[in-house]
This record gives C-alpha cells, structure tokens and sequence, in this order.
C-alpha cells in the first residue's frame, strides 16, 4: 500500500461512522452538501481575518460534510443528476469563497502581490472543472491532470495549520495551470485520434 | 481490485505519451508535466512528498510570505552554514 494510500485508509474509520449515522438519521445528501458550503463559509471568514488555525479547523468539519454527501446519497439510494449538479456547484462556491477570503486578507496588508497570485490560482481552479465539464460533453472522459479538488482542498488545510499559504497558493497555482493543459491537450488528442480513419488490417 | 486489461494499459501509455520516442529523462518529465496517474500510486506519493517539501522547506522571505513566521529548515540551514 502506498503512504498516500494508507492515510486515505486511516481517515476513512471515522468517516464511515459519520456515514452511518447520518443514514440512520436519514438526513438528505443535499442537505450535507449545503451545510458543508456554510461551514466553508465561516472558514472563508477565518481566512480572511488571517486566523489560519481556526480556518483549518473548520475546512476540516466544512469538508467531512463535503465528502459525505455523496457516499451517504448511495447508502441510502437517494443518488440523483440533480444531486451530482448540485454538488458541483456548491463545490465551486465553497473554493471561490475560501480564495476569496484570502484576497481579502492579502488586500488588508496591502500585497497587491499576493492578491494577483490568489485570483490567478482562482481563476485556473474555476478553469480546471470547467475544462473537464466541457471536455467530457465531447470526449468520454477527461481526469487527466494533477491539481483536483481533493488536492486543493488537503493543501487548504496544510497552509492554513502550519501557516505556510503563500507556498500553497504558488503550488496550487502552478499545477492548476498545468492541469488546464493537460485537459486540452487530452481533449485535442482524443478528438484528433476520432477523427482519424480506422486502420484496416493488411 | 481489478487489474486493467490491454487496451486501458495501451489507451494509458498513449495518453501518457510514452510512443511519443522521447528519451528516459525526458519522458520522466513529460509525464510529472501530463499527470495520468491515479491517486495511491507510487508516481502520486512522490508528487506528494515534492509538494510537501517545496511547502514546508522553502523559507518563507523566499517567496515573499506576508505571514509566515520564522526561516523554515531550509532558511535555519542557510543561517547556521553562514555561521
């Protein structure tokens, strides 16, 4: 098993706890989704007040909600279209609303800097979905690239608890650049090779 | 777990460019660049611990921080050579 493999191993005990107990109350995976963008919110607000630690904390109770939703959907057989838009969306909003905490913070210690760098990586994040939304209407599928909400989300959390986010914002920044463009260049390829004739064996 | 069969492994190498006819050293950079590794994969821990470094070793005055605190290892080391 690898190291990655292995903590997404440990973190999946408690995780399948909370499932359980929201199946049992029989609370709606849109609601969890919701609930998980308002706590997200507060932690947009933690960032922008540069209280970095209490951000993390609450980006940790924001996202179980977030990675729930989902799993707690199929338990209880209540997976729907809408759900899975649904949960894009707020997905989107609770990224721009963490980004936007932090232009915020930048802004009031005048790093004009900083707040380019912060709405660059905001921009290529919103890119990075909307690349892979519109590849996957032409292509079958498009998952190629490093730099997903997952990863975004753990950098979040490693900023913020060890007071290191300008790090995090360039790391986040440079590889959702290169996402961007493994995306098009995938799309470009797999659309390249569809359009070439069928080879027939001599 | 289910193993992939030929043509996902030939559909990966092509999208990862490996017919492209690049050399090994160039190829290992092509594909850092065209990530098409899953997650829990030796080629994303790696990924992984060049990230965590790159955060947790630069210091801080290097790229500008405005609230970091403190050198990081890699500015504790700078200082402590240059006495």
């Amino acid at each position: 098993m690898t190291f990655t493999g292995f903590i997404g191993t440990v973190c999946m005990f408690p995780l399948r706890a909370i499932i359980r107990a929201c199946v049992v109350l029989r609370i709606h995976p849109n609601v969890l989704t919701f609930v998980g963008v308002l706590i997200n919110l507060i932690a947009a607000w933690a960032l922008a007040t540069g209280r970095f630690v209490t951000a993390g904390g609450i980006m940790i109770a924001a996202n179980i909600f977030d990675f729930i939703d989902g799993k707690v959907a199929r338990e209880m057989g209540m997976e729907s279209a809408f759900g899975g838009f649904w949960d894009s969306v707020m997905d989107r909003f609770s990224d721009l609303a963490l980004f936007l905490g932090l232009v915020y913070l930048y802004s009031s210690v005048h790093r004009t800097d900083y707040v380019v760098i912060t709405v660059m990586a905001m921009i290529f994040t919103v890119l990075t979905s909307y690349a892979r939304a519109r590849a996957e209407s032409v292509v079958a599928k498009c998952k190629v690239g490093f730099m997903e909400r997952p990863e975004r989300i753990v950098l979040f959390m490693i900023g913020a608890f060890t007071n290191r986010m300008a790090a995090v914002l360039w790391v986040i920044l440079v590889l959702s650049i290169l996402t961007v463009a493994d995306r098009i260049f995938y799309t470009w390829r797999e659309l390249e090779r569809a359009k070439a004739p069928e080879r027939v064996p001599v | 777990m289910t193993l992939p069969n030929e043509d996902e492994i030939q559909l990966h190498n092509e999208i990862a460019g490996a017919g492209t006819g690049l050399p090994q050293p160039l190829r290992a950079v092509w594909r850092t660049l065209y990530w098409t590794y899953e997650r829990a994969t030796w080629q994303y821990d790696l990924m992984v611990i060049a990230i965590l470094a790159f955060v947790w070793l630069t210091p801080p005055s290097w790229i500008g921080d405005p609230h970091a605190g403190g050198l990081g290892p890699i500015g504790w080391l700078t200082a402590w050579l240059r006495g």
